[in-house]
């Protein structure tokens, strides 16, 4: 990775903040461009003001929270702050005390041990004083507390049901909706056998501003504003994602320039091109606006779903499978639909 | 070489042995030509019916009527059918002179047609809409904007280009059919927005972050409120059905693109939609229900609805859309009314505070605002207005 | 040189104005399918070549978005598609629905 790649067009800009030459442009290159130290800073006060605005770590117990590692760049990015808040390295100190949780998707065991060896290493460089876990999303299929172990991946046993069930289902849209309703089911399973009530998520502005228009596809519309804002209470556990002002593009550079990216873990997605789902056709859409340079798309996206909510406030009891919509009976329609997509295993499931 | 294998049977409940020609777009039910139509036609009634959209008599067939006094038309109201002389307006008109006789709604039914002066695009239009008027035995009214306005859509993009004409276009006609509809006498209106529309409208409102529109937009009835409340019988009908509704009825539509095309943005968003639509059908259907169920948070500050200082229709400024755009184009302001800058706040500031007696520079007889500076000038152009009911 | 069978091929709904004429009796390879034919008229029917996209997709392999395939008034959907064989004496309608009403 170079850094003249992100440097194009800004030949005698200063940057917006201090006079110094810029060197990189924000999320729209026609409006903003800093220097290295103020677009590092930039990156960091949007990472804490996101935490600071809905107050919650303010109050004295309550402070254990999961912070979800997944491999990625965003989520090396969130355990960075949240190493450098333990180390006091910005300024007011965060009041967290985090336990890690390292989330596998991977299927193939040779993979999932390289991931564990992995993991290994990265204990030794950061957050030395902190539980790790390691667990696959396959604990979504524990109806029970699970007892986790901390030096392998937990959950493996359940990888052979979580993939039937996956398998079951015949919609590709659906199949995606379901593994990532399946993947906050693993969240929610994993924090109550922790006994654990926050829980961090590596979700970025880019996944939250295409989970939005998906969920809109989808008929989830009033149902926006917790899924892709800050803060997200369920009935057991708070969902807190603290880089969903931040895009993905931000986030590389940022750990480009602070050597975070050494930290990644390589995880082999097998990504289906030929996938005739709505969130693939939700991604392309955005990269085509992105690409025909209207920057403020995903932006727009999430400032407008988080001042929108259900028509019906919050009355009524949540759907058992996604639990963010209201539904009269057990199922929300959406959930309905998915249930009856999938060939009588997850009615099993439920 | 053997025979291809040929269409299933027609799935109509009422066990027709017809072969299949249709694949209804919406669920993807196959049907024979004429329970393809009938079908339609009972979605189009059951829409009305379970929205309350007319008075429906008691003993109708075939559905469970709430008989409600609040039904949004009553008997022997007239309606405006706001006719285009495009798919959407054809069948619209078509189908609600069908169920008015098979139902018996009593309504009296009218075309109303806006004429926005687009040479070799709307005279075209207006030949197919004359047909309907013929063919349905329906009275026609035409408007223009010229008369309307002292624009028309050619003059206007003479004047500010191609860039922003579709501003002005969609808020002239907006204005039209309200004042065409009282015109003619019409208390309600019904358009051909069907669900492909609907669906677009809800994704570009949430990509342009116009929430008080988001709110409204999937509203089958609206402006209730106001003098002119409009409904759209034909929401949850797919475009591809409307075609082959058509084309089952051998109904004649007009099919040429407005020559000043539309913008970029909403094609992005359109592929959008029917990409979603051949991948996952449902997503049209649920997009609306996404639209349905949203509402603004108490929190967020959204404008009050006022009446415009010149034209007295709704607005929540002090001047309504069409009346600043009018203003712009007059003085050669053209960014007025349609993009933020700081020279258009200033003449916004200037026009509120200058008096009314002032001209908006059209020169007389057509200005859709009363500030013409010849005070019979100014007499003759209110009581045009007057005339539109305003 | 394999014979040929006629077909009759009708573009609709706005579809005509990228053809020469709206109704068009051509002779077609025999035993083509649908996916064929729609080779056939990129390559030899259409006239306005900047708007093609309103009828067919890059490589020719489907129609464009809200385009309405029949044969002999039959939806298209409803045989086997784009493998559909077509026939002597069949009518092959495109029916685009991509115009404002």
């Amino acid at each position: 990775m170079n850094s003249t790649d992100f440097t194009a067009d800004l030949d005698g800009k200063k940057c917006v903040k201090c006079e110094k030459d810029a060197k990189f442009t924000g999320v729209d290159p026609k409006k903003a461009w800093y220097c290295q130290e103020c677009f590092i800073q930039m990156v960091k006060n949007k990472f804490r003001s996101a935490l600071s605005k809905k107050k919650i770590y303010k109050d004295a117990d309550a402070r254990e929270t999961l912070v979800v590692y997944d491999g990625s760049p965003s989520g090396a990015f969130l355990l960075n702050q949240i190493d450098d808040a333990l180390k006091q390295i910005t300024y007011k100190r965060l009041m967290v005390q985090p336990t890690v949780l390292v989330l596998v998707s991977v299927t193939e065991e040779t993979e999932i041990q390289r991931v564990v060896e992995r993991v290994e290493e990265l204990k030794k460089e950061l957050l030395e004083n902190v539980r790790w876990f390691i667990a696959h999303v396959a604990c979504s299929m524990y109806t029970d507390s699970v007892d986790l172990e901390g030096l392998r991946c937990n959950g493996t046993e359940k990888i052979p049901e979580y993939t039937d069930l996956l398998s079951s289902c015949s919609v590709p849209t659906y199949r995606k909706e379901l593994e990532r309703i399946l993947r906050e089911k693993c969240l929610q399973n994993i924090s109550k056998s922790l006994k654990i009530s926050k829980c961090m998520v590596p979700d970025d502005a880019d996944d939250l501003g295409r989970l939005a228009l998906d969920q809109l596809c989808l008929g989830r519309g009033g149902s926006l504003s917790p899924l892709v804002t800050v803060t997200d209470k369920r009935s057991d556990f708070l969902l807190i994602r603290p880089i969903c002002d931040l895009s993905k593009r931000e986030i590389s550079i940022y750990n480009y320039l602070c050597a975070i990216d050494k930290q990644y873990i390589q995880f082999h997605t097998h990504s289906n091109t030929q996938d005739r789902s709505v969130q693939a056709l939700t991604d392309a859409f955005i990269r085509t606006l992105e690409d025909e340079k209207f920057y403020s798309t995903i932006n727009t996206v999430l400032s407008t779903a988080s001042k929108i909510h259900n028509t019906n406030g919050k009355d009524g009891s949540r759907c058992v499978l996604c639990h963010v919509e209201v539904a009269d009976c057990s199922l929300c329609s959406t959930c309905s639909a998915i249930r009856d997509s999938c060939s009588g295993l997850l009615s099993r499931f439920l | 070489m053997e025979k291809r294998r040929g269409p299933p049977p027609c799935q109509s409940k009422k066990g027709c042995s017809n072969p299949a020609k249709i694949r209804k777009a919406k669920d993807g039910s196959q049907l024979c030509g004429p329970c393809f139509s009938k079908n339609f036609e009972d979605d189009v009634h059951e829409t009305i019916v379970n929205n309350n959209l007319f008075k429906v008599r008691k003993n109708s067939i075939q559905f469970v009527v709430s008989f409600s006094h609040c039904s949004f038309l009553q008997r022997g109201e007239r309606v405006a059918i706001g006719a285009s002389g495009g798919k959407d307006s054809t069948v619209l008109a078509y189908v609600m002179k069908t169920l008015n006789d098979i139902h018996d709604y009593g309504l009296d039914l009218q075309l109303l047609s806006i004429d926005e002066g687009i040479k070799g695009y709307r005279d075209d239009s207006l030949l197919a809409v004359e047909k309907n008027r013929i063919e349905y035995e329906l009275p026609l009214t035409i408007l223009s904007y010229n008369d309307l306005y002292g624009w028309t859509m050619d003059d206007i993009v003479a004047k500010i280009g191609k860039k922003n004409n579709c501003t002005f276009c969609g808020v002239f006609r907006r204005q039209a059919l309200d004042r065409g509809a009282f015109k003619i006498g019409a208390t309600k209106l019904v358009t051909g927005h069907n669900a492909d529309d609907m669906a677009e409208t809800v994704l570009m409102n949430v990509l342009r972050g116009d929430i008080a529109r988001l709110e409204r937009c999937t509203n089958i009835v609206t402006g209730e409120e106001g003098d002119l409340p409009r409904a759209k019988p034909l929401k949850y009908c797919f475009e591809r059905d409307i075609v082959m509704y058509a084309r089952t009825n051998q109904l004649e539509y007009f099919y040429t693109e407005c020559i000043y095309a539309p913008n970029a943005y909403r094609g992005y968003a359109r592929k959008y939609v029917r990409d979603l639509e051949k991948v996952h059908p449902r997503a049209i259907l649920d997009l609306i229900r996404s639209g349905e169920k949203v509402s603004v948070k108490k929190e967020v500050e959204m404008p009050t609805l006022k009446t415009c200082e010149r034209c007295g229709y709704m607005t929540s400024q002090k001047m309504c859309k069409a009346c600043l755009l009018i203003e712009g184009l007059n003085t050669g302001n053209t960014d007025l009314g349609v993009r933020k800058s700081k020279k258009s706040k200033k003449v916004i500031v200037e026009i509120e505070g200058e008096k009314k007696e002032e001209g908006c520079g059209s020169g007389g007889g057509g200005c859709g605002c009363a500030g013409a500076a010849d005070e019979t000038e100014n007499e003759e152009t209110r009581k045009r207005l007057k005339d539109l009911q305003f | 040189m394999s014979s040929t069978i006629p077909v009759t091929i009708d573009f609709s709904g706005g579809a005509e104005f990228l053809v020469k004429a709206k109704v068009q009796k051509v002779q077609i390879p025999e035993e083509s399918t649908l996916r064929d034919v729609l080779k056939f008229v990129r390559d030899n029917l259409v006239t306005d070549v900047h708007r093609i996209n309103m009828l067919l997709n890059d490589d020719a392999s489907e129609v464009a978005h809200g385009v309405i395939t029949l044969i002999n008034d039959t939806d298209t959907g409803l045989l086997s598609e784009y493998d559909t064989v077509i026939e002597a004496g069949d009518t092959i309608t495109f029916v685009s629905t991509l115009h404002g009403g």
